[in-house]
């Protein structure tokens, strides 16, 4: 490992025994993963703050007792609780404490307090071209992808110890040439009215990542995509398989071009994509077989969390009406807080929705227990939910979701979707 | 009778760093994420969608041809190392850099990690679900049943 003096010098004790101790694994990590040198980073998102049991709390407080700072801007993804909304999560009062404690201690290390696995909706968006450190799949997928930043999967403990020492393994996807594209998805058969279905974009990245893994590849006739859409495509790409970056030709920033997107090299690999994959990508999300009418238990949304926008559409589509069935819509405290003068999170609230900040139903206990048949239009809840909740699952749209939520049964649309 | 093995290269070195002798294979054939496929609790397999639903992975010599999924990945690890229901071996088709992590801060939090091992799927083929497995530091992988039975 080639350390240049400042490295040597955390390795060896300079910045404290936390920074040292960040160092060891890094190094280690590093190691491991063939990097020879680091790169500096500019800022880190950590994943690290969910707690999955006590020993990643352990953990933590070993490196805050030992001195550990952050030493570039930090975000917070999610942790086991809601902190804005006591009670909302049905954590048992040991695991709470251990909970609240590794949150606590992520804090005390000197991260900002965002709990939210959307950083880069809450300010945290870094320039294309620089190297950061970020973990949680969706948001590693989001900034490579759509922002143009450099970062591979940081697993916990290695994005604290990328924050704390700054710097990262130089290996993978923060060298460019591991960021060309090898495989193109040609999806002009495709008709465009399909892009026009917002639950296009999940079932396209449910597909991706079983159809790509790892690999990058390039998209090229989807129209031109929201960065909600973009969202929603990397969050199930990244659960699905392990995609931690992808391109759309003509929309995000290191693919203006097809030629520039693929390096000036021919693609590898050229995969047509038609509705009949999409269709079988579709049915893949689903655990649960219901028919229209037929009665569900809850409606999630949220994952990743919503944006303002995505929040002042569930508002207007919900209008006046009352959920029957709770809808949880999983979101950042500070998306709420750009909503507080519109009224709307208290709005929706009245209304039977279940505000969900600072967490998410599939990383911590927030459903009823007993399980029963979750609603959702989130490929990524899709993709977690019958494993992590108890739930069985039925996908569906936006308005789907909501009108199964109003009228406490499945309410599905006319369309090709379902007859096929 | 000299018994031939496998080779099969360390990623990271087990803690402390000694030979296994008769773990139970768990060779998984299709991709698995720790988190969400791991109870951190009971040490076991969860999706119900999976044929290895309920297996246990504390003490066996756990082959793993995919990892997919989360970056918790290493949390969920560290957890079974922290609550001793850790598989005894984990032998990946590629070095991943995640389950790697939560044997490397076990390690350092002073707690009993398994080695992360590196097999090829082709070579992981060789062996099947159940038998008993050695492994010795310097990196020879044995089946245990067929040093027996030449014996």
């Amino acid at each position: 490992m080639n350390l240049d003096s400042h490295e040597r010098g955390l390795l060896e004790g300079a910045a404290g025994e936390g920074a040292a101790l960040a160092m060891r694994v890094l190094v280690e990590s590093a190691r491991v993963l063939g990097a020879t040198r680091l790169v500096p980073i500019r800022s880190a998102h950590i994943d690290g703050c969910l707690y999955h049991g006590d020993s990643g709390t352990l953990f933590a407080e070993r490196l805050v007792g030992l001195g550990a700072r952050v030493a570039v801007p930090t975000t917070l993804n999610v942790g086991a609780l809601d902190l804005l909304h006591g009670g909302r999560t049905r954590l048992e009062p040991a695991a709470r404490s251990m909970a609240h404690r590794l949150m606590a201690a992520h804090i005390a290390m000197g991260a900002r307090q965002t709990w939210t696995c959307a950083p880069y909706q809450a300010g945290h968006r870094p320039a294309a071209g620089e190297d950061v450190a970020w973990g949680e799949s969706n948001a590693v997928a989001f900034c490579n992808s759509v922002l143009g930043a450099r970062t591979n999967r940081y697993g916990d403990f290695l994005d604290i110890c990328a924050a704390i020492t700054g710097r990262a393994p130089r290996t993978g996807l923060h060298l460019p040439e591991n960021r060309l594209a090898r495989i193109l998805i040609d999806a002009t058969a495709v008709p465009q009215s399909f892009w026009r279905n917002d639950i296009a974009f999940p079932i396209l990245g449910a597909w991706l990542g079983r159809t790509v893994g790892q690999q990058v590849a390039a998209i090229e006739g989807i129209g031109h995509p929201t960065e909600d859409q973009l969202k929603a495509l990397g969050a199930a790409a990244a659960s699905s398989g392990s995609v931690g970056l992808f391109h759309v030709i003509g929309v995000t920033p290191e693919a203006s071009s097809r030629s520039i997107a693929f390096g000036n090299l021919p693609p590898e690999r050229i995969i047509s994509l038609d509705l009949k994959a999409l269709a079988t990508a579709r049915a893949s999300l689903s655990t649960a077989n219901r028919i229209a009418g037929e009665p569900i238990d809850a409606v999630a949304i949220g994952s990743p969390h919503l944006s303002s926008e995505e929040l002042r559409t569930l508002d207007r589509l919900l209008g006046e009406r009352q959920c029957e069935k709770p809808l949880y819509a999983c979101t950042g405290r500070h998306a709420v807080e750009a909503l507080r003068e519109e009224g709307i999170g208290e709005r929706l609230s009245h209304r039977g929705v279940i505000v969900v900040t600072d967490t998410c139903i599939v990383v911590t206990p927030v459903l009823p227990a007993g399980g029963g048949v979750l609603v959702t239009n989130s490929g990524k809840f899709a993709h977690y939910a019958p494993q992590n909740t108890g739930y069985e699952v039925i996908f569906a749209t936006l308005q789907e979701c909501i009108e199964s939520a109003v009228q406490g049964s499945l309410q599905l649309d006319a369309g090709e979707w379902h007859e096929s | 009778m000299r018994v031939s093995g496998m080779r099969v290269e360390r990623i990271v070195a087990g803690s402390p760093d000694r030979d296994i002798a008769g773990a139970p294979a768990l060779v998984l054939k299709e991709p698995i994420s720790f988190w969400g496929g791991v109870s951190p609790v009971s040490g076991r397999l969860t999706d119900p969608r999976s044929r290895y639903h309920q297996r246990s992975l504390a003490g066996v010599a756990l082959f793993i041809r995919e990892l997919r999924g989360s970056s918790s990945g290493s949390s969920v690890l560290l957890e079974l190392i922290y609550r001793r229901l850790a598989p005894a071996a984990i032998i990946l088709d590629a070095p991943d850099a995640i389950l790697a992590l939560g044997a490397i801060v076990g390690r350092e939090m002073g707690w009993h990690s398994p080695p992360i091992l590196r097999l090829s799927a082709a070579e992981q083929d060789l062996i099947d679900d159940g038998v008993s497995i050695a492994i010795t530091r310097d990196g020879w992988l044995r089946i245990g049943d067929i040093a027996q039975s030449q014996e």
